[in-house]
């Protein structure tokens, strides 16, 4: 069973980082990173299987079906920098937000989701911390809680934006653990990662990614020296510079 | 005085102007939160400008069809400037996403341009028809206390439909509003709904220029929203205290202006509303618990305080109270507290001290042991660490350093009776 299967995805969008033609296939269960240099288009591989992005061209099939049919069990840990943490949102409410399927119109809370939103409280060891203000959580904590959203929503496929960035080893490591568990109870895990020492110790598969795919595969077998010199080296350069030059032809910027 | 109050609300005359402002305070304070959450906080200021042409423009054409008396005269008015605004609205939506122009530039374009053309009209809506020209100016600088019962119920439905939107959608639009990226993923369609709030912030601001005029209504819009965020750490609550203090300042807006009703001269309502509200904003960001600044000194203060305390009742530990000169002040704290008496230390007090000086040597056994900092550097780190007192610190500490005895000054460390059954390793 595949967990991901992408048949020549391109994005070329204004804002985002260029994808050009990737077909990859991804098991299920596994821990997945996602590798490359700044710029490489990671967060918006990410975005894209969220929906967020619509690409040029391609498909994507999460576990066989099209996006727009798993809606909501996609869950979301986005980049912490990208999160206004001033916003006045409990975190209940914020795991609650996973629940939003089983919110009716105009009822804010329903006792489903009161249960599941609890639930996920409780398996990230966040409830004494349930009725706090997101801005006031440590940041181990923070990325705690949008796992949780995460768990909550009952999410199959857990996408995750560079989760262990500015948060320290002993946090890092807590989260790996809770990650890990999260997979072996059956779920796909997908990180944007930076830190390619940690890869192979972490994870069971890895996407190297520069604008093009350039391998996805188990660690053992694709994570090696001359890969990453390919992903993190200059040869994708002329490529970079035309696919640059049809994006402004395309939208005829000069 | 309390008479004048009730009089507020059941004076035919007054009842008017303040039940019409205070309807019109509601929606625009619940709005002014999903403005300000939405970091569009100028936006209010931009639009209402962007109405001025709409508003003389349809003035002129109401003038030229009927005779000027009649009371319904308001809603083609109020039609035409929602239309100009909403033009503003597009051309900023177009400024920003096609020709690719900063938000701020975008933003002060349209409010200049608008409001320049606006000024244009206006001016020789003054040659051909004085009166109408000086009704027309009623929106710039608002008129409160001309409010008729039509104008109540205006802002009554307004407010219905705002509270109703936001009820409705209240789930919705936290996710939009927080994450969009992850509303899209559950399938919400956050364009629509932002459509639907961007409309009604036209709403709001064009029905509510006719209460606090064109130049004050993005203060209207904000200044509610801004004393309420720092009370709250929900969206309902936040949205319950802007709506409180969006009425509370028409309310006593329009008081304050009737009660200080003279002759010679008056206090206008809308700007009196406005200074109640921006009056909120200021406290509510001095004196909040959370953030206030007032709060943030005291706060300071208190642990300054704490450290001058803890350091004195060290100092009685390690050399005695008769080696220990007490100022007068500190000498009553320490007594108040219990933690001396005539003969010294009382056995609460020492306990304390140990306490105090426990955390002290146990940081310099960290900083030294764990952390690879010079012996002779430790002491004033430890210093200023040994005042924190955070709940099952000196536990983990102690259990981290495994109990250790002396620090590295070789001092004995006090030990602390039966509490760490793990013991020195």
């Amino acid at each position: 069973m595949y967990s991901l299967e992408i048949e020549q995805l391109t994005v070329n969008y204004e804002e985002t980082s260029v994808l050009w033609d990737i077909s990859l296939s991804l098991p299920d269960k596994k821990m997945v990173a996602v590798v490359g240099p700044n710029g490489a288009g990671k967060s918006t591989f990410l975005k894209t299987l969220l929906g967020g992005v619509k690409p040029i061209s391609g498909s994507i099939l999460l576990y066989g079906q099209p996006l727009e049919k798993m809606r909501g069990h996609v869950g979301y840990v986005p980049q912490r920098s990208s999160v206004d943490w001033d916003f006045p949102i409990t975190a209940f409410d914020l795991v609650m937000m996973g629940c939003f399927r089983q919110i009716k119109w105009f009822k804010w809370v329903s006792k489903k989701a009161r249960h599941l939103t609890e639930q996920a409280l409780e398996m990230v060891k966040m409830t004494p911390f349930a009725q706090q203000q997101i801005g006031q959580l440590s940041g181990g904590q923070q990325q705690r809680l949008f796992i949780a959203r995460a768990l909550a929503q009952q999410a199959d496929i857990y996408l995750l934006d560079e989760p262990f960035a500015g948060v320290d080893i002993v946090t890092e490591t807590a989260l790996m653990q809770l990650l890990k568990e999260l997979r072996d109870a059956g779920k796909t895990i997908i990180i944007v990662h930076h830190d390619l020492s940690s890869v192979e110790e972490h994870f069971d598969w890895v996407v190297l990614l520069n604008t093009c795919l350039i391998a996805a595969g188990p660690v053992s077998e694709i994570f090696n020296a001359q890969n990453i010199q390919r992903t993190y080296g200059k040869r994708h350069l002329f490529l970079e510079e035309a696919i640059f030059q049809t994006k402004k032809n395309s939208t005829g910027v000069l | 005085m309390f008479s004048s109050f009730l009089n507020l609300l059941t004076d035919p005359i007054l009842q008017s102007s303040s039940l019409g402002s205070m309807l019109m305070c509601f929606s625009s304070s619940l709005i002014g939160v999903l403005v300000l959450l939405r970091k569009r906080s100028l936006i209010g200021e931009t639009l209402s400008h962007a109405s001025f042409p709409g508003i003389i423009l349809s003035s002129a054409l109401v003038d030229a069809c009927c005779s000027s008396s009649q009371e319904w005269r308001a809603i083609p008015i109020l039609l035409g400037s929602a239309i100009s605004a909403l033009i503003g609205f597009k051309m900023l939506e177009f400024l920003e996403n096609q020709l690719k122009v900063k938000t701020d530039s975008a933003l002060c374009f349209v409010l200049a341009s608008f409001f320049g053309f606006g000024i244009l009209m206006a001016s020789h809506l003054q040659q051909i028809a004085p009166v109408t020209y000086q009704e027309a100016l009623i929106f710039v600088y608002g008129q409160a206390a001309t409010m008729t019962s039509l104008h109540v119920l205006l802002y009554g439905g307004f407010a219905v439909l705002t509270l109703g939107f936001i009820l409705y959608f209240y789930r919705y639009l936290e996710a939009v509003i927080f994450d969009p990226v992850f509303a899209e993923t559950l399938g919400i369609r956050s364009k629509k709904i932002d459509h639907v709030l961007f409309l009604l912030i036209v709403v709001a601001i064009v029905i509510g220029i006719r209460c606090v005029g064109i130049v004050l209504m993005a203060g209207m819009l904000i200044a509610p929203a801004v004393a309420a965020k720092p009370l709250t750490k929900s969206l309902s609550s936040f949205l319950v205290f802007s709506a409180f203090f969006g009425v509370v300042s028409a309310f006593v807006g329009n008081y304050l202006s009737v009660v200080t009703f003279h002759e010679k001269y008056s206090l206008p309502t809308g700007p009196m509303i406005l200074l109640i509200a921006s009056g909120f904003a200021v406290g509510s960001l001095l004196f909040s618990s959370k953030n206030g600044v007032v709060g943030r000194h005291l706060r300071a203060r208190r642990f300054r305080l704490q450290c001058a305390i803890e350091n004195a009742l060290k100092k009685i530990w390690k050399e005695g109270i008769d080696r220990s000169p007490l100022d007068h002040k500190m000498r009553k704290r320490l007594y108040r507290l219990g933690w001396i008496n005539r003969e010294g230390l009382t056995l609460q007090g020492r306990e304390k001290a140990e306490k105090i000086v426990r955390l002290h040597r146990l940081w310099e056994v960290y900083l030294v042991d764990y952390l690879g900092q010079r012996v002779d550097r430790v002491h004033q780190t430890a210093e200023e660490l040994e005042h924190l007192i955070l709940p099952g610190l000196e536990k983990d500490l102690t259990i981290f350093l495994k109990n250790p005895l002396n620090d590295p000054h070789h001092q004995k460390i006090p030990p602390v009776k039966g509490v760490y059954e793990e013991g020195p390793r």
